[in-house]
């Protein structure tokens, strides 16, 4: 993996996030913060909105950015920043949705798109089955969806990479069942 | 990828797309940013974090003389009473052991002597009476018995002369099975002789 992010500095021109946040644990600088949370801030949000709702999203949030300034001195530069990131928004979210012991998910049907353009059929559908999806595949599939490896989701979620497979396997089918069926009901 | 999954990540993008993050968390994140960049955390290997390792370095050094010095005398201490304790025991361990025996036995049989002085074999009713500067003890079989300042000095000493010292007071005296007095009481009980 380190290698993978030294061959991306060098290919890149633009520092990448391991460099970036190297950087901030050294200089503390301001601006270098607001570059990775221009790099990650909307990815982690959306992944913690998809698993919550946006009350909690927006709490957990601001709580894991507070964790990397705080903790900045323990980030490895061989991981990967965004892996780290979404390893602690994944831990307080854990935490918080234990304290308040609902798993209740936000449905992006109506109030969180309430002023956005009309969504196709499709994404309406789509939304509903990935929002009626277990907890645990639902991260599992929203983790590769953000660009995650088995391996890196693995390590995320603490499960092993074969029950990993399995839960992407079951939401895959899940949503690809959910969309067929819309497509008939439209058919028909 | 097959064209089912390409349709599952497009929609997930479209559905990402279409949500806004909250300006809130940026703006109080910089906000927080820029309060901890005033005051930015001192690395290590600042002055002042190297001063006060160098504070907490003499201090352990301070520390470890004094223990060692502490420790230095205890030990001295120790070793002026090992000296003493050799000189006691200098001779050869089977002669000490002789000496003590012969010493613990003497002892022992002085002690048996001494209870054997003190043990009451008998007691006499006595009247006390004075004569000159002596008193005496008046009793029916026998002559009067003086009685000797120093007599009586030893039987107060070892809290055996429980009387009033006054003529005509009947007494209980105690006899030793020598024959010596080892004790003398007031008495209630009449001499009848």
């Amino acid at each position: 993996m380190g290698i993978g992010i030294a061959l991306r500095g060098w290919l890149s021109r633009s520092p990448t996030n391991e460099q970036l946040m190297s950087k901030y644990a050294r200089e503390r600088q301001r601006q270098v913060l607001a570059q990775l949370y221009d790099n990650c801030g909307a990815d982690l949000y959306h992944f913690l909105l998809s698993l919550s709702e946006p009350h909690m999203a927006e709490d957990i949030s601001q709580q894991v950015w507070i964790k990397v300034m705080e903790k900045s001195h323990l980030f490895e530069p061989r991981g990967q920043f965004k892996s780290w990131l979404f390893t602690i928004g994944r831990r307080l979210l854990i935490d918080e949705l234990r304290r308040s012991a609902s798993h209740q998910t936000q449905s992006f049907d109506d109030s969180t798109h309430a002023s956005a353009p009309q969504h196709s059929s499709d994404l309406v559908c789509f939304n509903r089955a990935l929002d009626a999806l277990p907890f645990e595949q639902k991260e599992a599939f929203c983790l590769q969806q953000e660009g995650f490896s088995l391996d890196e989701i693995s390590h995320i979620t603490h499960a092993n990479k074969e029950t990993i497979k399995s839960r992407l396997r079951y939401a895959r089918n899940r949503l690809s069942q959910a969309l067929q069926t819309q497509l008939q009901d439209g058919e028909d | 990828m097959s064209e089912e999954e390409d349709k599952l990540q497009a929609l997930y993008r479209q559905r990402k797309a279409g949500v806004e993050t909250p300006d809130a968390i940026r703006n109080q994140l910089m906000s927080r940013a820029t309060r901890d960049g005033r005051h930015p955390p001192r690395p290590w290997y600042s002055f002042g974090y190297q001063l006060q390792l160098v504070a907490a370095c003499a201090m352990l050094v301070v520390l470890g003389v004094l223990i060692k010095t502490t420790l230095w005398q205890v030990n001295d201490e120790y070793a002026a009473d090992k000296v003493i304790s050799v000189e006691t025991i200098d001779a050869p361990p089977g002669e000490l052991s002789d000496t003590l025996n012969r010493e613990y036995l003497q002892a022992k049989q002085a002690l048996k002597d001494k209870q054997l002085v003190m043990a009451v074999h008998h007691k006499q009713a006595a009247m006390l009476a004075k004569r000159g500067e002596f008193w005496e003890l008046k009793v029916c079989d026998r002559p009067a018995i003086s009685l000797s300042p120093a007599l009586l000095a030893k039987l107060a000493a070892s809290d055996s002369l429980g009387l009033d010292l006054e003529a005509g007071r009947y007494v209980e005296v105690a006899f030793s099975k020598a024959g010596d007095i080892v004790g003398i009481r007031n008495s209630d009980v009449a001499l009848k002789c």
